[in-house]
């Protein structure tokens, strides 16, 4: 029996990339013929990762495929050609509301991604959604098929791995770095991080804030954030541009405080990251944010500027409160284990093969 | 856990009403920023809108030949049966069509392409020509 992934594009280091490398290693153990089809296959992945979907053939009724959706594609049309039972692993798509001021281009593909799920919606037999909030996002765009959820699989023994010792340097002069790993993107909402920023200079003037992450598709939006922290006079807005992953771990190990001001996540890989380094995160409560902290983290409610300051200088400040967070998230990470989501998984998958659910 | 963080929050705005505090500052909205073009004008193949309706061919020419079937029990089984009925001339006829989209998606981006470079050689020669007209005209004065 055949058990397959497929996904239209697999790249090195994006979480789903990351997490159906993860799962194909789970399938393959699991005692299935496995394999990784991608339309566009990423040139720093090993050879024999994967392949091209067109290599997808002789697909059987029982066999199953496991789509990762997470954009716009026309391969949710092209799905409908393999006869076999299908399954959806759902990552979320960003609104196209927040592409479109900056990005006609990413606002279409985000829309398109919409429609390519509107069309999946009686054509898959069972999902899996990163979050809580996915499934509710799946249920509410008219999913009937079972839907069970599965935090994304993340490779937390790459992060210990030697960070680059420039960015050890330069970060780790013992200044209050506030940090924020994401690309720099409108459902990110860096304005709010600089916002915040601004006020909390006033209380610790050496204090810098990281914003680690690529603009690529979004320079126009990353132009208008750096003229916004130059007239608010702020000279620490560190805009990391897109780094190497020795140079991002550098930011997680040299981190006073995780801030997350984010409008939009599916899950916000990020999150369990700061968690996995012992920053204390401090996070807006949006979409799947409060879902993956899982009551660990402080949670905020209220986007104030001057009120997120306070909250930064407490967390800064205050020993005994950073330790309670960091025990919670210490707690909270053990539900993201590897051993914890593979044997989910594998409870989940072999549940709908058995035909079960 | 044991964070009240109702509490600190709580007393984090206690701590800015007593204060008397106020987070007015300069909003993000009045900083400027190059906007993506909306709609491009006729002929114009390099804007934002002439790359998302490109994008949006490349993703949707692909024809799907059966629609989903609605109704109820009955009229799904009589559609159910006319498409069975129907199939061998609608789907040569959709999968030919498919063909010709992809085709035709293909040739508009290689013709993209190829205005792409004639753009680039045409902006070459005309900065080369006005490079030549100063020469000549630098050359001119002299002799005058």
């Amino acid at each position: 029996m055949r058990v397959v992934q497929l996904l239209p594009t697999i790249s090195f280091g994006d979480a789903v990339s990351n997490d159906a490398l993860a799962l194909e290693k789970v399938i393959a153990d699991m005692g299935y013929e496995t394999g990784i089809y991608a339309d566009i296959i990423g040139k720093r992945l090993p050879a024999g990762a994967a392949r091209k979907t067109r290599k997808l053939t002789g697909l059987r009724s029982d066999d199953v495929i496991i789509y990762h959706k997470s954009t716009g594609t026309d391969l949710d049309y092209r799905l409908d050609r393999f006869r076999c039972r299908k399954m959806m692993i759902y990552h979320n798509i960003t609104p196209p509301e927040f592409f479109s001021p900056y990005n006609g281009e990413a606002a279409a593909l985000t829309a398109y991604g919409y429609e390519g799920l509107a069309h999946l919606k009686h054509r898959v037999d069972f999902c899996l959604a990163d979050s809580e909030y996915n499934k509710r996002e799946l249920v509410m765009r008219g999913f009937t098929c079972p839907i069970e959820v599965r935090p994304i699989l993340i490779p937390f023994s790459d992060y210990d791995k030697a960070p680059d010792s420039a960015a050890m340097e330069r970060f780790g002069d013992g200044r209050t770095n506030i940090l924020f790993v994401g690309r720099i993107a409108p459902n990110k909402r860096q304005e709010d991080l600089i916002r915040a920023f601004y006020f909390y200079k006033k209380t610790d003037p050496t204090a810098r804030l990281i914003l680690a992450g690529s603009d690529a598709g979004f320079g126009n939006y990353s132009d208008r954030l750096k003229a916004y922290a130059k007239a608010l006079g702020l000279e620490d807005v560190v805009f990391t541009g897109k780094i190497s992953f020795p140079e991002i771990l550098a930011c997680y190990r040299t981190a006073s405080v995780f801030l997350c001001m984010s409008a939009h996540e599916g899950f916000c890989v990020p999150l369990a990251e700061a968690m996995h380094f012992d920053v204390p995160v401090i996070a807006l409560d949006t979409t799947a944010i409060a879902g993956t902290l899982g009551g660990s983290g402080f949670l905020i409610n209220d986007s104030d500027p001057l009120f997120v300051s306070g909250v930064i200088e407490r967390v800064v400040k205050d020993g005994e409160l950073r330790q309670q967070l960091i025990n919670g998230q210490r707690e909270r990470l053990a539900d993201f284990s590897y051993d914890k989501i593979r044997e989910l998984f594998e409870k989940q998958l072999g549940k709908f093969i058995g035909r079960e659910l | 856990m044991n964070v009240n963080t109702e509490e600190i929050m709580a007393q984090i705005r206690q701590d800015i009403r007593e204060k008397g505090l106020s987070s007015d500052m300069l909003s993000f909205d009045d900083i400027p920023y190059s906007k993506p073009e909306q709609a491009d004008s006729a002929g114009d193949i390099s804007g934002e809108g002439y790359k998302a309706r490109m994008l949006w061919l490349k993703a949707h020419y692909y024809i799907q030949p059966y629609k989903q079937l609605a109704g109820n029990a009955v009229s799904v089984l009589t559609k159910k049966i006319v498409r069975k009925m129907t199939k061998f001339y609608v789907e040569p006829v959709v999968f030919e069509q498919n063909d010709f989209n992809a085709n035709m998606v293909s040739v508009a981006e290689s013709l993209t392409e190829a205005n792409r470079k004639l753009e680039r050689r045409i902006e070459a020669l005309e900065r080369e020509n006005a490079e030549l007209r100063e020469k000549l005209d630098t050359k001119r004065r002299k002799r005058k």
